[in-house]
């Protein structure tokens, strides 16, 4: 209930703020958004490089792997249809032998170099991905706790 | 407290990264956040630090932001977790002790108030609230410079409702005898 003291304590006398404190203010958040800016520059140069790196260290690795992926057909690719109808399960025996086979040839074939490059390649990729994705759910955080105290007390203040 | 519809457009473009946005919410809104900082803060350069230290993590946090509700309970939020940080490395503050209890404290009346003048009242009472405890002037500061409604004093201090209800009338409390203890004692 407002009473004498409820209203004294809104005509409280308060120091004026510097009049230039808001000003100060966007100077302090310019220079602050331009420090993100290099610093983000920066970062993405850094990335960059370790992606150049990363496909340099996978180039010999990817093009083994090129040659026994371009190594099909469509001939082969009717054949193993037609010998699938005729005979399920030894075609399906030998497909499942093949890919053990390419997955060995292909592990054998990175080794540490391919690994090397594919780790180089994808950090700075998951890193920009990352960077597309919305950081947090508006209104989740602490920072806006009040709102979740407003749905809990309802409207009684 | 609602939200102005320009107000609301200007919060999601600045939540989207809008800087013009923003610094427009910087001229809006700083007065109103110095005055209710400056209440809980021992001085003029004290409470400008937290004000541009508030500004500067809602700019970092804006995304947090939900555009859809009243801006200023949220930089407030900022501002007295910011003041907090700081307030605490002098002295813990307490708004812990008060827990659920709400105390009824009777009333006193202010009858020697309506014997001075408005003006010199004032006075006095600012000289009074600047005496009493942080926690005490920091919720006064939310209710009366930054004219918050109690839940939003809550959530802002991340306090129960019936703690907010308690501080606030313990302060007006304090503030009711000292100004009376003054009225009753010898003038100066």
């Amino acid at each position: 209930m407002p009473d004498r003291l409820d209203d004294l304590l809104h005509q409280l006398p308060m120091e004026t703020m510097s009049a230039d404190l808001p000003a100060r203010i966007q100077l302090r958040l310019q220079a602050d958004r331009s420090m993100q800016r290099r610093v983000q520059l920066g970062l993405d140069a850094v990335l960059a490089v370790l992606v150049i790196s990363g496909l340099l260290a996978l180039g010999p690795s990817l093009a083994g792997a090129a040659g026994w992926l371009t190594g099909g057909s469509v001939e082969s690719s009717m054949a193993w249809f037609s010998a699938l109808g005729s005979a399920p399960a030894p075609a399906v025996w030998q497909t499942l032998t093949g890919a053990v086979d390419w997955v060995q040839t292909l592990s054998d074939g990175f080794g540490v170099t391919g690994l090397l490059g594919l780790v180089l390649v994808a950090v700075p990729l998951f890193t920009w991905l990352r960077r597309l994705m919305p950081e947090e759910v508006p209104g989740s955080d602490a920072g806006v706790e009040w709102a979740g105290a407003m749905i809990e007390e309802g409207a009684g203040a | 407290m609602t939200t102005d519809p320009d107000e609301q457009d200007l919060v999601r473009r600045a939540v989207e990264g809008d800087a013009r946005a923003f610094d427009r919410l910087v001229e809006i809104h700083t007065p109103r956040l110095y005055r209710l900082v400056r209440r809980a803060a021992p001085d003029g350069a004290e409470a400008e630090a937290v004000v541009q230290e508030a500004w500067l993590r809602a700019w970092k946090n804006r995304r947090r932001c939900a555009p859809n509700r009243p801006f200023f309970p949220w930089l407030a939020s900022i501002a007295m977790n910011v003041a907090r940080d700081g307030w605490r490395k002098r002295r813990p503050l307490d708004f812990a002790d008060l827990g659920d209890v709400v105390e009824e404290i009777p009333a006193a009346g202010i009858s020697a108030e309506g014997r001075l003048e408005a003006a010199e009242a004032r006075e006095r009472l600012a000289k009074y609230v600047n005496e009493l405890r942080p926690e005490w002037r920091m919720i006064l500061g939310l209710r009366y410079d930054g004219e918050l409604e109690y839940r939003e004093i809550a959530g802002v201090l991340g306090i129960p409702l019936n703690t907010v209800r308690t501080h606030l009338r313990r302060a007006r409390a304090a503030l009711r005898a000292r100004m009376e203890e003054d009225d009753a004692g010898p003038a100066g």
